[in-house]
């Protein structure tokens, strides 16, 4: 009696566990197979042998070769088609580009108003956004354009209602024409902006993208890497007599900022309000990736 | 003596060539202190306190406040309560740069003006 139980109680739990089941299923043919031989079978064709990959051995000199003939394609496709010599004689001696040839889509676009979105911080500088959109917002105003108020962009970012830079798509930007009645809108990622302890040079690294909101084009993108290094401070705060002070930690690093707005504009088209709107199309402009260094130390 | 005068003249001459279209007096600290710590209360009438000199007294080549300038002014009045002044200079940076329409209409919706 104990052994049938102890039997019975064994089947159950196999049965519980659905090993039973499993070990008929593994031992049983499979279906698919069964049924595709019957169908060539009844029908006379040939089963089709699949093949999954085709491996060629190649020798040490056809895979140079191919890697070679790859990165030819990829400089093509970069538009990196300069010899050697030429490429290096231009990074010596720029060529001289006209602003109609660089920001084409400045002239015929003709933004006249500009939304400057929070900036992607990857700096360690807490309050580098803070930094250069003040200095970018007056900037572009003396060049003649309308910037939205930068209260606003930051009362919008404190109150969660407007993404930062790094959110954002280009595809989304259309939005704002709508919201704002901005013609453009410029995102900017800063990659640092900090002085070392053991330097006296102050460094920042930026990138400017200004987009259209009814076109999504871009109109002008910028790189820079601004150098900054010398005993004449870079900017002088106005002091008034009932003014805020900044900390004087802050202020070469805020001067930085403004001086590096004021070369990365340099070359920027001016706007609708400055008397030399659309007459500086034929006047110098700098490279896409721009190198700048202020360094007046006394020898 | 005479030398002294064409210094002094020419000194005068250069400076009246500013090429800066706006004069932006204390913005920069201003706006980087209220955008690096926040205000209380009291600082904000002191910050629009300084920010009447930008708006109502305006520099430079085009002799008129900076772009945004009397949107920001006016936001600023709104905080303190001075409605009536803050749509006014709503409606200002309307008139005087007429971009600014969509947002500032938006604005002073939001803000119930």
């Amino acid at each position: 009696m104990k052994k049938a139980l102890i039997l019975i109680a064994i089947v159950s739990l196999f049965v519980s566990c659905n090993v039973a089941k499993k070990i008929i299923d593994d031992n049983l043919p499979e279906d698919k197979d069964q049924t595709e031989d019957v169908i060539a079978e009844i029908t006379g064709e040939k089963k089709e042998i699949v093949i999954d990959t085709n491996i060629t051995i190649l020798s040490k000199k056809e895979i140079k070769k191919i890697k070679k003939e790859r990165e030819k394609q990829d400089k093509i496709a970069r538009g990196d088609t300069l010899g050697f010599i030429k490429k290096n004689y231009y990074q010596f001696f720029p060529k001289r580009e006209d602003r109609i040839v660089s920001y084409p889509n400045m002239y015929s676009e003709k933004p006249k108003s500009i939304l400057l979105i929070y900036p992607w911080n990857r700096s360690k500088n807490q309050y580098a956004p803070e930094m250069y959109l003040i200095n970018i917002s007056k900037e572009l105003s003396q060049k003649g354009y309308y910037v939205v108020p930068t209260i606003i962009t930051l009362e919008h970012h404190k109150k969660d209602t407007m993404f930062s830079s790094q959110f954002l798509k280009a595809e989304q930007i259309t939005k704002y024409k709508e919201e704002y009645g901005v013609d453009a809108v410029m995102f900017l990622t800063i990659y640092s902006l900090s002085k070392p302890w053991w330097s006296t040079n102050i460094n920042s690294v930026a990138e400017y993208t200004l987009l259209s909101t009814s076109t999504s084009d871009t109109l002008f993108y910028r790189k820079a890497d601004f150098n900054y290094d010398s005993p004449i401070p870079p900017y002088k705060p106005n002091k008034s007599k009932d003014t805020y002070e900044m900390d004087q930690r802050t202020i070469p690093i805020f001067g930085t900022c403004f001086q590096m707005q004021r070369s990365v504009f340099m070359d920027f088209p001016y706007g609708p309000y400055h008397k030399n709107y659309l007459k500086d199309k034929k006047k110098f402009s700098y490279q896409k990736e721009m190198r700048y260094k202020i360094d007046a130390r006394p020898s | 003596m005479k030398k002294l005068l064409i210094v002094i003249l020419s000194l005068m001459f250069f400076a009246s060539c500013s090429n800066d279209l706006y004069k932006y007096y204390d913005y920069d600290n201003l706006l980087y202190a209220y955008g690096s710590r926040g205000f209380t209360e009291k600082e904000i009438k002191k910050f629009s306190r300084e920010y009447k000199i930008i708006v109502e007294s305006p520099k430079g080549k085009r002799k008129l406040p900076p772009p945004g300038a009397c949107a920001e002014y006016g936001y600023l009045l709104f905080l303190q309560g001075k409605t009536k002044e803050a749509r006014e200079n709503l409606v200002k940076e309307t008139v005087i740069y007429p971009e600014s329409k969509t947002y500032v209409d938006a604005l002073i919706k939001t803000l119930e003006l």
